[in-house]
């Protein structure tokens, strides 16, 4: 018998006394804390799930949540999401999201090799008689990746029940779903909103697009206050870096030097 | 170690080609054996035709290479089932002289020659009679043809009879490009002097060696296997340990075990009866699923491969089908249902099938070694993860068919929708182990390769691409379509991006990059590429357009 723990109160008791307390209310059991079910996330965006960023493998998502990407930055911060999981060996399927820039995709450190695309299962525009089982699809790829990343057109043309089934094959089988777009009226355990401060590196007819600047917006259940955080997604290297205060002062005037001119070829 | 021992004599049948001979017989009206062919597996050639070879085609090059060599080239589709199935017509014919036959691929067959060459009357007699029996087993496929032109077509039929598998292989590959059938005298210093001047290359494809052993040596300058022959084996053992003795053996012919494999238990056979006799394909694979994969769960739980097995099987009236499999790299379970599958589609559907329903499926392991391939890795190597990321995949291309999953291959390019191709896992390989180790192969560093396309956008790369175009306006302050002159001058600044049907403000912009690509041919591309960061109620978008022939299309979002 496996009894997971939501959450412990911080500083009422330590995670080792808890589990302890709890082995001996349940004879038995084997007890896993949520805190042990946790796959890593980015250096960048460990400050925002609450983890130390020192660490080099930062573990701050937990298992089995619901994640969604909203707001004009959500591709490149739902991709930010898949990093840390699959540089650290852990399978990633894209489903229904035949427009992801992978190149931008590889810029960021996903693993491109532990990453399948899955076309969309719906189809497009096909008869509905030859439309595919998308719950056995579905639940296959749960089955099998650790992050699956979703279109919201994919979820929000499925039966909610539907959503709701995968959802607890996630939670059983110990996986995240990331969702790119808002999937109300489904019910989230996360949302990473990431809006768009301002573009940096373009002027009016020179220049070229360098960094974007996005304040990034943690608010999900069991979470007392919105964490908020700016961030470079991208960056000049087309990574995600944190904003670091000191170089505010001339952020453009610092990068015009490294203008990459572009030739006419052909 | 025990004694070198003399290894036993045997006959291959070799044709280098047998998918091209199964393609022109399967499909007489489409490919006929005057045109070059090639076959592409994986995306590289895995074989082709004389003629094909003639015009500068090469085993192992891509599709492009191959086609400019060859621009008139008729690539054949890779078909291993159709190969397989054709080839059990042939089995059957050498079949009815030996019993015996240990089939390797479809296309290669070995048998021991010890009993066949005394009936027929020497191992030359044996050699022409086993090319007649071939050829009737080809010409049983398709009466109308021209069965010389076929078998040419597919670099004809070669039959090597030496001591022991390996040369005996070695000798059919030459004997087919010769045109002649070449028996190696018996006696280990006949076999020696035959193997000497082939490269140490050939032991990954005929014995099995790993090929960083066979790397290693070409780089100590052992680089045939004369050279190694000619090395005294304590030299040998004291640099490579006992598999230093292995390969002097391999080498100077006096023994033929490929190394490390170990003999199985007695008493290893996995049999079902059926009750109910059955006839149906799909129904006897569904059966023989789980005895594979039986086979594989005991043979993985022993860190151990089967290399060659005995598949049989047993009709109602007491017909009988009984196949050897051989596959130098090991099978696993999916590997051992394909052969099920070949042999029993071949028999079923085949020339002679069986009167009655099938009433017992037995699969007999002979030769098992120890498994390197997937081991557990604790460092890299393959994961939990990996096994069972493999299994979902194979699960969806079942719901969604081989083009519903994908995975991205670099591929280059100025614009970012070439700049990786995404590639069907089933392309990867044509069986779900091969795909699995292509899948795992690390990526390539693609970075070096930026510098190789002038003209690029430099990054950030867009993070949503659009592979149809949007098509959308970019209209100047007065409210004109803005263009972009021969020269690559833009008539006026941009103001506004027109979106589906929404005015943008453009407030930030830069361009015109222009590229002309390919204007030697009719996929020529003249395009202005622009970025605009238009301003939204929520902020800032960024957005890369192109002008092409005067009219605008959105082409990917930094989103």
């Amino acid at each position: 018998m496996t009894v997971s723990v939501a959450s412990s109160k911080p500083g009422s008791l330590s995670p080792q006394a808890l589990s302890a307390l709890l082995a001996s209310q349940i004879p038995g059991a084997h007890l896993v804390m949520a805190h042990e079910r946790l796959l890593p996330v980015h250096r960048v965006l460990a400050p925002l799930f609450g983890v130390s960023s020192d660490d080099p493998l930062p573990l701050g998502l937990v298992r089995g949540h619901t994640l969604a990407c909203t707001g004009s930055a959500a591709m490149s911060s739902a991709l930010a999401v898949l990093v840390a999981p699959t540089q650290s060996g852990s399978w990633a399927g894209v489903v229904g999201l035949p427009s992801v820039g992978v190149l931008a995709a590889a810029d960021l450190g996903v693993a491109l090799e532990r990453t399948i695309f899955v076309s969309d299962p719906m189809g497009t525009g096909n008869h509905r008689e030859q439309r595919p089982d998308v719950a056995g699809v579905l639940s296959a790829l749960v089955d099998g990746v650790d992050v699956l990343l979703l279109a919201q057109r994919l979820v929000t043309s499925l039966p909610l029940s539907l959503m709701r089934r995968v959802q607890t094959r996630v939670q059983t089988r110990g996986g995240i779903l990331v969702i790119v777009g808002d999937p109300a009226p489904l019910s989230v355990d996360i949302r990473l909103n990431a809006t768009t401060v301002e573009w940096q590196g373009v002027g009016t007819g020179h220049g070229h697009l360098q960094r974007r600047r996005v304040v990034l917006q943690l608010d999900g259940r069991r979470r007392a206050r919105a964490t908020e955080y700016d961030v470079w997604l991208p960056d000049a290297q087309g990574q995600l870096s944190a904003v670091v205060q000191q170089s505010e002062k001339s952020p453009v005037a610092e990068q015009a030097g490294v203008v990459v001119p572009l030739r006419r070829t052909g | 170690m025990s004694s070198p021992q003399q290894p036993p004599r045997c006959a291959v049948l070799h044709s280098p080609a047998w998918p091209l001979i199964a393609a022109i017989v399967h499909n007489p009206q489409t490919y006929t054996p005057s045109q070059p062919l090639a076959v592409f597996d994986a995306q590289r050639v895995s074989c082709c035709s004389p003629a094909a070879w003639g015009e500068g085609v090469r085993l192992g090059q891509r599709r492009r290479q191959a086609q400019g060599a060859c621009p008139h080239v008729v690539i054949v589709p890779h078909d291993p089932e159709r190969d397989a199935r054709l080839f059990e017509p042939v089995v059957r014919s050498v079949g009815t002289l030996v019993p015996l036959i240990d089939v390797a691929t479809p296309g290669s067959l070995l048998l021991a020659t010890r009993g066949p060459s005394r009936y027929v009357g020497g191992d030359d007699a044996l050699a022409i009679r086993l090319i007649a029996l071939a050829t009737a087993g080809v010409k049983a496929l398709g009466e109308s043809l021209d069965i010389e032109a076929v078998l040419s077509a597919g670099g004809g039929m070669g039959v090597g009879i030496a001591d022991g598998r390996i040369a005996a292989t070695l000798a059919a590959r030459s004997a087919a490009h010769r045109g002649t059938p070449i028996v190696i005298p018996t006696g280990s210093s006949a076999t020696a002097e035959f193997l000497a001047p082939y490269a140490v290359k050939v032991l990954v494809s005929v014995a099995g060696c790993p090929p960083q052993l066979i790397d290693l040596l070409e780089r100590l300058g052992l680089r045939q296997l004369g050279d190694i022959a000619a090395l005294s084996p304590t030299h040998l053992v004291d640099r490579f340990g006992s598999i230093g003795l292995v390969l002097h053996r391999l080498a100077s012919g006096t023994d033929d075990t490929p190394p490390a494999t170990v003999p199985p238990p007695a008493d290893l056979s996995i049999t079902r009866v059926f009750d109910d006799p059955i006839l149906q394909l799909d129904m006897l694979l569904f059966a023989a699923k789980s005895l594979t994969d039986e086979l594989g769960i005991y043979f993985h739980e022993r860190g151990q491969i089967c290399t060659r097995m005995r598949i049989e099987a047993d009709s109602e009236h007491g017909e009988t089908s009984h196949r050897v499999w051989y596959r130098s790299r090991g099978m696993h379970s999916s590997a051992m249902l394909d052969r099920v599958r070949w042999q029993l589609d071949g028999w079923i559907n085949g020339a002679d099938p069986p009167s009655a329903g099938i009433t017992m499926l037995r699969i007999t392991p002979t030769e098992i070694r120890s498994d390197a391939g997937t081991q557990e890795g604790f460092w890299g190597g393959r994961s939990q993860a990996d096994e069972t990321a493999a299994r979902a995949i194979t699960r969806v291309i079942g719901f969604l068919g081989p083009r519903g999953v994908t995975v991205a291959s670099w591929n280059g390019g100025r614009d970012p929708r070439q700049v990786y191709d995404m590639i069907s896992v089933a392309d990867l390989g044509s069986t779900v182990t091969e795909s699995e180790q292509l899948l795992l192969r690390p990526r390539d560093d693609s970075s070096a390769d930026l510098n190789l396309w002038p003209g690029s956008l430099p990054a950030p790369a867009p993070a949503v691409v659009f592979h149809e175009a949007l098509s959308v306006a970019v209209m100047d302050q007065r409210g004109h379509s803005v263009s972009v002159s021969g020269r690559g001058l833009v008539s006026a600044p941009p103001a506004t991006l027109t979106l589906k049907g929404t005015n943008h403000e453009v407030v930030a912009w830069a361009g015109p990059w222009p590229v002309e690509e390919r204007w030697w041919d009719e996929r020529s591309r003249r395009v202005a590429r622009f970025q605009l960061v238009v301003q939204v109620p929520d902020g800032q978008r960024a957005y890369l357009v192109e002008v092409f022939a005067g009219n605008w299309w959105l082409t990917a979002e930094y989103a």
